[in-house]
């Protein structure tokens, strides 16, 4: 096994392995990003523009 | 509101802000006013030192130099890009986060003592980095010049902002991690990686080390870092401002946060694997060149996903477009992010990149990257903070409006201009004579035909910077009408449950986790397995993604809440990427450290230096020579026949022929040309008259003259040690005493001086020009290591722009067991 691993053929293995990990990976996100609740993603996507609303002050320093 | 919330008042930390949008405006005009600098002298050699007082005075003022060490362009050019990438955008980075995360984690930043160390010791490493990089303290690597010193203050600081950033989102009131944040996450994670890899040094004295990698893995580290410095310095964290300020500058929230989450997971999952487009047509194995190419073009996707959800979020408010500056900066900079996106798959294409290589082109590139997309993006988020940090309003929207116009107006000026210089000299430079057997323009001529187009590239710089001027009068009088204020917020603070945290078990242990893991070694296995067995495997992997399959089915509430939970947990949710991005860096370093070893290499095998020539390469990284000049003949027919050795057959530069390069010198832009085969080329006189006025011997030129070389001696005694250093990271010097190898250099210096005075020139052997020489004498020199005969170059029958050489004829070379 180890003699197989020593050639030219190692570099595309692990290429072909690493790939195969990132796109399964990504796909899990891929589909959880598209499977998300509509109220979820509507908090998130309003976290920037919550402190508009909240109460706030300011003074000098 | 839920009974266990209660309300709580918070006052941010916005001091700390104020310093870093300080700290970056001034940077950014130091930054930039030094590329303008550069700029003008690639138009105007006599700008490398005061020569050209006398030329602006007809004469009235005489200089007696030509040159300035310390304004040479090669000294000056990495001052710039680190001060416009470290100094400018990392500021400003710094300010985006500080300001955002306490937002939107409903909390104060953690420390205030880690923000102040933070502040102060970044501009303390950017004051050393703007005296030592002048003075031509440098590691000789692009965008990682810094001295080990600096290098290790630059680490420790970013651990204090990491230590900082992480601390306050462990104490954040917002249980959800806003997209923003992850991008931030991504960041601070990746650049630790890159910086550190790629500045892994073995030091010969407070000031010099020598990079532990060599040759092609250097090279490889390089642009693995440099590319994603890029990715991960001038892309993520200002993707992450831009989640934030665009929804908050545009009054609604980001077009559609689903696609930001894919955005985010495809940069991290691709950028990573990108970096070998720098190298392409390159000694660098094929493998990694194709890997480098696919994963650029896969970019396309993601990086347009990101650019259409920033400007979709204007959706119903592009009246705004034309009353507030801040969006109309914002639009602009998401524009350029979109086109400079796109124009670097483009240039990842082997054929494009055949042309596009070496030259202007990729100066094009990167300005719109960094003049469009990151200076509007700081200059819409200046003039939306800065109001807002000294309780004010803006001093005039108008000047805004001209700062835009005139930037922008600047920018297309630079970019259109090197689109131009660059498709031009790429296109000579590549023609050959009728007879198709010679190189049909002098390197000289392709220089002289861009030369109006440099002249225009500093009238865009210079417009651009006049924009940014006006900026920085307009916010200074935006600051003097108001004060520093500070704000504080009453929040709903949700009380943190038990069950909302996430232990390692929970992390590793679930089904997601292990119905993966299981079934990618099992089909991995498929590789390593023998026959037979193999299939086995194959099928038990099948079977376990399929009962995985099954499982989500009938579970899949469980699923959801393990991912759910997961992005409310930080650093969970940072170890997955951590991973994903060491993955793609461990795959292609570890297998270039095979190919980069003497007993792998069949052919060429660099020749050793002697100690004189080391010196002399030591202070050829010094000059910063680099930044003009490459030392690698491509793959292609037109780089051969230019560089190459007449009657020299398959005359491209071998792997094994910078094995001993620590650093690599290949460089990435060809202002002079390439030096591969220097050495063959020219005798030690020519070297003398070029480096006192370089248009004595080359007319035309735009090289500045190095009459400091003449003056200074060469650091003879530090080679022992520098050799030790070698030595430690494998480069095989022979055993040398300290005076053995002082006398050698010694002997060799006297040599070449013997020479020149034979020749009619006087030059002391003690001087740094004759080190120079003799490693300009040394380029190109090899021996033959055995196996088989290197791959001939085939017949030019073909495509000049193609990539000429069969790849498969290095590779298996690079591999032998």
């Amino acid at each position: 096994m180890l003699r197989r691993l020593q050639p030219s053929e190692f570099q595309n293995v692990l290429v072909i392995a690493t790939f195969a990990v990132t796109l399964a990976v990504f796909a899990f996100f891929f589909i959880r990003a598209l499977r998300m609740k509509k109220d979820k993603v509507d908090h998130l996507s309003h976290l920037p523009l919550q402190d508009d609303s909240e109460p706030a002050s300011s003074r000098h320093e | 509101m839920n009974s266990t919330a209660h309300k709580t008042t918070i006052e941010f930390d916005d001091r700390t802000v104020r310093h870093f949008v300080i700290a970056s405006i001034i940077w950014g005009f130091v930054g930039m006013l030094v590329g303008l600098i550069a700029a003008t002298q690639l138009s105007f050699w006599q700008t490398n030192g005061l020569k050209f007082i006398e030329t602006i005075t007809f004469g009235a003022i005489k200089i007696p130099a030509d040159g300035i060490s310390f304004l040479s362009f090669g000294r000056l050019r990495p001052l710039h890009t680190n001060a416009v990438i470290f100094a400018f955008v990392g500021n400003m980075i710094f300010a985006g986060v500080y300001y955002s995360t306490q937002r939107l984690c409903k909390c104060r930043t953690a420390s205030d003592l880690l923000s102040k160390i933070h502040f102060w010791g970044w501009q303390l490493i950017i004051v050393a980095a703007a005296i030592t990089l002048p003075l031509g303290f440098t590691r000789g690597k692009e965008y990682a010049e810094l001295i080990w010193p600096i290098n290790i203050a630059v680490a420790l600081i970013w651990v204090v902002f990491g230590w900082n950033f992480f601390w306050t989102l462990k104490r954040r009131n917002e249980p959800s991690l806003y997209v923003a944040l992850w991008f931030y996450i991504a960041t601070i994670i990746t650049v630790a990686m890159l910086y550190i890899v790629n500045h892994l040094s073995i030091p010969t004295s407070l000031l010099h080390s020598y990079p532990i990698f060599g040759g092609v893995q250097d090279g490889l580290v390089q642009w693995w870092y440099g590319h994603n410095a890029v990715a991960f310095f001038l892309t993520t964290p200002i993707l992450g401002i831009m989640y934030y300020f665009l929804p908050k500058a545009a009054g609604r929230p980001v077009y559609s946060y689903r696609l930001s989450i894919i955005h985010f997971w495809s940069l991290v999952f691709i950028y990573i694997w990108a970096g070998p487009h720098h190298l392409l047509n390159t000694s660098l194995p094929r493998w990694l060149q194709m890997l480098g190419m696919l994963f650029s073009l896969m970019l396309w996707a993601p990086s347009w996903g990101g650019m259409l959800n920033g400007l979709l979020t204007l959706r119903g408010a592009w009246d705004k477009l034309r009353t507030d500056p801040v969006i109309k900066f914002y639009v602009a900079a998401i524009t350029f992010y979109g086109m400079s996106t796109f124009e670097g798959p483009l240039l990842s294409i082997r054929a494009v990149n055949a042309l596009s290589h070496y030259t202007d082109w990729t100066i094009a590139h990167v300005h719109a990257g960094t003049l469009g997309w990151n200076g509007f993006m700081a200059a819409g988020m200046f003039y939306w903070l800065i109001p807002r940090l000294w309780g004010t309003k803006l001093h005039s929207v108008a000047m805004a409006n001209m700062h835009f116009w005139i930037g922008l107006t600047g920018i297309l000026l630079y970019v259109a201009s090197l689109w131009a210089a660059g498709i031009t000299q790429g296109l000579m430079l590549g023609a050959l004579n009728s007879s198709g057997t010679l190189p049909k323009y002098e390197f000289v001529e392709t220089l002289e035909r861009i030369k109006p187009l440099m002249l225009a590239r500093v009238f865009g710089g210079a417009l651009y910077l006049v924009g940014y001027i006006i900026m920085i009068v307009n916010l200074v009088r935006t600051i003097r009408s108001g004060k520093p204020t500070v704000e504080t917020r009453e929040v709903y603070v949700e009380a943190k449950s038990a069950s909302s945290t996430m232990t390692w078990g929970e992390v590793f242990r679930s089904e997601p986790v292990i119905y993966f893991t299981l079934g990618l070694i099992l089909c991995l296995m498929w590789f390593f397995l023998p026959n037979y067995a193999n299939f086995g495997a194959l099928i038990g992997g099948a079977v376990v993604i399929a009962k995985g399959v099954q499982t989500f089915k009938t579970g899949h509430h469980r699923w959801s809440a393990w991912h759910e939970k997961l992005l409310e947990n930080a650093l969970p949710f940072s170890v997955l990427a951590f991973i994903a991005v060491a993955l793609g860096g461990l795959i292609q370093i570890i297998p270039t450290t095979m190919a980069n070893r003497a007993d792998s290499v069949h052919g060429r095998l660099q020749t050793m230096y002697t100690p004189l020539e080391l010196a002399g390469r030591d202070l050829y990284v010094s000059e910063g020579c680099y930044n003009c000049h490459s030392q690698q003949i491509r793959m292609l027919v037109p780089d051969v026949l230019r560089y190459g050795r007449p009657g020299v057959a398959d005359d491209y530069s071998h792997l094994g022929e910078s094995l001993y390069d620590h650093p690599y010198q290949w460089g990435s832009k060809r202002t002079g040309p390439d030096l591969a085969r220097e050495g063959e080329k020219r005798d030690a006189l020519w070297h003398v008259l070029h480096m006192m006025d370089p248009r004595a011997t080359s007319p035309g030129s735009n090289m500045p003259a190095y009459p400091w070389l003449f003056d200074k001696k060469t650091d003879i005694d530090s080679l022992p040690k520098r050799i030790a250093a070698q030595r430690s990271i494998g480069v095989p010097w022979p055993a040398l005493s300290a005076d053995e190898i002082k006398d050698q250099a010694r002997a060799q210096a006297i040599g070449i001086s013997k020479v020149l005075h034979d020749q009619g020139r006087t030059v002391e052997p003690d001087r740094e020009i004759i080190a120079i020489i003799a490693y300009l004498k040394k380029l190109g020199t090899y021996e033959e290591a055995g196996g088989p005969p290197p791959a001939p170059l085939p017949s030019i029958d073909r495509p000049l722009l193609q990539p000429s050489l069969p790849d498969a004829n290095r590779h298996p070379l690079s591999f032998n067991p």
